[in-house]
C-alpha cells in the first residue's frame, strides 16, 4: 500500500499544466478576421431550362456557363489570420454549411453553392499573419422554372484554420 | 507509486486532448452572396417628336390622308407617299426620333426591342370634339452609337449592350392625317397634339 502525499500531486500537477497552459496561452489571441465576403456579384439569369453556373475563383475570375450574364463583378472571400505563430504552416479547409441560397422572396427560384475552394495551406509571415482566399461557384436549378426575381440570394460557408 | 503513474498518465492525456481541441483549430462562418437583376433600366432621353407641320384633313374616305415619316435614324421626315384626296401634311419644322437608353444590363448581351403593334392617336386637349386627330403607327427602331450603329434595333443581335451594360436606340414612326370617313372632322388647330406609346425591352 503505497501513500501519496498530497503535496506531491500538486507537484505533478503544477509540472504538467503550466507547460500546457503556455503551450495554449500562445494561440488564444490569434484571430481570424473577415475582410471581404465572397460575393458573385449581381447576375442576370437569361433562361432556366438548363443549369448555368457562376464561379469565383481565388484569383478573382469570373467564369460563366450557358445562361447567367454579369453585370457587377464579384470576388472571392477574403480573410486574415493575425496574431498567429510566426512562419508556421496552417492548414485550411473552406466548406459549405449551407448549399442551397435563400433570399427574401421565397417564391423564388433558388440557387446552390455547389463548391468552394481555397488553398490547403498557408504560411503566417514574420508578424504571425496570414492571408485565406475562399472561391465558388454557385449553380442555378436549370429546372426550367424561370423564376429568379431580381433579390439577394444568400449561402453560408465556414472557414476552418488548424495547425 | 502504480496509482500515481495511472493518475499522472490519465490527468496526461486529457490535457493533451484538451489542448488539441481547443486551441490548434479555429472556425468562422460566413456567407456566399449573389444579386439577381433580370430588370434592366429604360430611359427615355428624347421624346418622338414630329416638329411642327400644316395639316388639312380629309375625312370624306378612310384612304384619304397624308403622311410623313420620320427617320429614326437621322430624324428626317420625309412623304411615304403621295397625299390622297385634299389631305396634306407637310414638315415646319424639324422634329426628332425618341431616343432611349437601356443601362443596368448585362454587358455585351443582346436584347429584344418590341415597338408598337398598334397605332396611337394623337390628340389635342380641350378643342372642339370635331378637330381631326393624327395616327402615329409603322414603328420603326435603329441602333444608336457602338458598333452597330444604324442598323435595325429589332434584328438579331443588333442590340447589343456595350462595356458598361448601356445601348441606345432611336424610335422612329409615321405621322398620318386622320384616316376617317366620318365625314364631320373641321380643320386641324394650331395645337400640340399628343399621344403615348409602350415599348418593351429585355432579354
Amino acid at each position: 500500500m503505497t501513500h501519496i502525499q498530497p503535496s506531491f500531486i500538486i507537484k505533478i500537477f503544477f509540472f504538467i499544466l503550466f507547460p500546457v497552459s503556455i503551450f495554449i496561452s500562445s494561440y488564444a489571441f490569434a484571430a481570424i478576421t473577415q475582410v471581404d465576403k465572397l460575393s458573385f456579384g449581381t447576375i442576370v439569369v437569361l433562361d432556366n431550362t438548363a443549369t448555368s453556373e457562376i464561379t469565383v475563383d481565388v484569383e478573382g475570375r469570373v467564369i460563366l456557363t450557358n445562361q447567367i450574364r454579369v453585370i457587377d463583378l464579384g470576388h472571392p472571400a477574403y480573410f486574415i489570420l493575425s496574431d498567429y505563430t510566426i512562419y508556421t504552416q496552417l492548414f485550411t479547409v473552406a466548406s459549405v454549411l449551407n448549399a442551397e441560397t435563400a433570399s427574401y422572396n421565397n417564391n423564388s427560384q433558388q440557387f446552390t453553392l455547389i463548391n468552394v475552394t481555397t488553398a490547403p495551406s498557408v504560411t503566417t509571415n514574420a508578424t504571425g499573419m496570414a492571408e485565406v482566399i475562399i472561391g465558388g461557384t454557385l449553380q442555378t436549378s436549370g429546372n426550367g422554372i424561370n423564376q429568379y426575381y431580381d433579390d439577394t440570394y444568400t449561402a453560408t460557408i465556414q472557414l476552418t484554420v488548424s495547425y | 507509486m502504480n496509482n500515481l503513474n495511472k493518475i499522472t498518465k490519465v490527468l496526461g492525456l486529457t490535457l493533451v486532448l484538451a489542448a488539441s481541441s481547443n486551441a490548434l483549430a479555429a472556425t468562422v462562418n460566413s456567407t456566399a452572396t449573389v444579386e439577381v437583376k433580370n430588370i434592366v433600366t429604360l430611359t427615355e432621353d428624347a421624346t418622338l417628336n414630329f416638329g411642327s407641320v400644316r395639316a388639312t384633313a380629309d375625312d370624306s374616305n378612310v384612304a384619304n390622308f397624308a403622311t410623313l415619316l420620320l427617320n429614326p435614324a437621322d430624324g428626317t421626315l420625309a412623304p411615304v407617299a403621295t397625299a390622297v384626296g385634299t389631305s396634306a401634311l407637310t414638315s415646319l419644322s424639324a422634329g426628332n426620333p425618341g431616343t432611349y437608353t437601356i443601362s443596368d444590363a448585362a454587358n455585351f448581351t443582346p436584347m429584344t426591342l418590341t415597338l408598337p403593334a398598334a397605332a396611337t392617336t394623337l390628340i389635342a386637349s380641350g378643342v372642339p370634339a370635331t378637330t381631326p386627330t393624327f395616327t402615329v403607327d409603322d414603328w420603326t427602331a435603329t441602333v444608336s452609337g457602338g458598333p452597330n450603329d444604324g442598323t435595325d434595333a429589332e434584328t438579331a443581335t443588333n442590340l447589343t449592350t456595350d462595356a458598361t451594360g448601356a445601348v441606345t436606340f432611336n424610335v422612329g414612326a409615321t405621322l398620318s392625317t386622320i384616316k376617317s370617313a366620318a365625314g364631320t372632322a373641321t380643320a386641324y388647330l394650331d395645337a400640340n397634339y399628343e399621344g403615348s406609346y409602350a415599348i418593351k425591352v429585355e432579354y
